[in-house]
């Protein structure tokens, strides 16, 4: 009897791990990179970078647990290259964009990278943009990769992404986001899905 | 069916375009809409949002096509026209340029312009052009069982 009650836990155990596995597929595996210099040239802790546009206006606000800045290192000579096209990895990057007269929008990723002098940020893992909408709603986008360009207020991605906003979600593969006209362009696969409204 | 109103909208397209300042999502490309029996299928359908809800669908098409189950008994009613727009609080379609609705009873109409209130299922026909309404002759077997 015993024996039998154990071989139908183990089952149903078996049965829900393949369950939670199948159900989301996160990205573990960081993106590809091409052979990285050992040791970085800096590492900063719990940093916070304000850049401004050149009428004075905060433009973005970059909150980072760890930093490691590499330099790229030239294949022929192996000598490294100037600092401008090095990179930076970022743990935990918290990025919060703002646009004049409207509320601004929030990004976070486990992981990230910025390169070209910090004009274009690539994060993965559990990447969430949130904006809270004029109307009390929020908008709240989640996707496992974004690419963003912090100075253009421009943000995309070709993969799998999940809307949700105050009466609907939408579910799409690839999107780009306008952060100053507030466009999100949903690229493929599209579904969207909104409440019924309630009963006058 | 009187139902659908509460069932959820869901809407299927090749790629969409959301404007979060004037609340209006467009769904492009082979755009099908759900909410329980009714159905519109569209070259785009737009949707615009309030505060409390969807407020109305806009689909366009060459032709837009809608359909809905009235009751549990009756026929399809089936609609088409360039322009359908959908109020989905108060419940009325209304169907604009080329427009023509199919009761389902054999009747049909074809106008400009049609507006169908779905809780009533009433249709009202209106155009420049005129208004054409076809109704199918009863068939001898229909008209023998009421003179019984």
């Amino acid at each position: 009897m015993l024996k039998k009650i154990l071989t139908l836990t183990v089952i149903t155990g078996l049965v829900l791990v393949a369950v939670l596995i199948s159900e989301n597929p996160k990205i573990t595996a960081p993106l590809k990179l091409e052979s990285k210099p050992q040791t970085p040239v800096a590492i900063i802790k719990n940093s916070t970078t304000r850049q401004y546009n050149p009428q004075g206006q905060l433009e973005y606000l970059l909150k980072v647990e760890t930093a490691e800045q590499f330099l790229r290192v030239n294949p022929k000579n192996d000598k490294p290259l100037s600092a401008e096209k090095g990179y930076t990895e970022l743990s935990q990057p918290d990025l919060t964009l703002f646009q004049s007269e409207q509320t601004p929008w929030n990004i976070t990723a486990e992981n990230g990278r910025a390169e070209n002098n910090g004009t274009v940020i690539t994060l993965w893992g559990d990447v969430v943009v949130y904006r809270s909408l004029a109307d009390g709603g929020e908008y709240i986008m989640s996707t496992d990769q974004l690419e963003v360009r912090p100075l253009e207020q421009l943000a995309e991605t070709d993969r799998a992404v999940t809307i949700r906003s105050p009466n609907g979600v939408a579910n799409a593969v690839g999107m780009r986001l306008n952060m100053i006209n507030n466009v999100t362009e949903l690229l493929s696969q599209v579904k969207g899905v909104y409440e019924s409204n309630p009963l006058p | 069916l009187p139902s659908d109103r509460n069932q959820p909208i869901e809407i299927d397209a090749e790629r969409a375009e959301r404007n979060d300042k004037t609340g209006v999502t467009t769904f492009i490309g082979n755009a099908t809409l759900t909410q329980g029996t009714l159905k519109i299928s569209a070259d785009s359908i737009r949707v615009k949002q309030n505060p409390s809800g969807v407020d109305n669908i806009v689909a366009e098409g060459q032709p837009a096509k809608f359909q809905q189950q009235p009751e549990a008994n009756e026929p399809l009613v089936k609609a088409e026209a360039e322009k359908i727009l959908y109020s989905v609080a108060k419940e009325t379609v209304n169907l604009s340029v080329n427009a023509q609705i199919d009761r389902g009873d054999g009747s049909t109409i074809n106008s400009d312009s049609i507006d169908y209130d779905i809780r009533e299922s009433h249709s009202v026909a209106s155009g420049d052009s005129g208004v054409k309404i076809v109704i199918q002759p009863q068939t001898e077997e229909n008209s023998g069982n009421e003179q019984q």
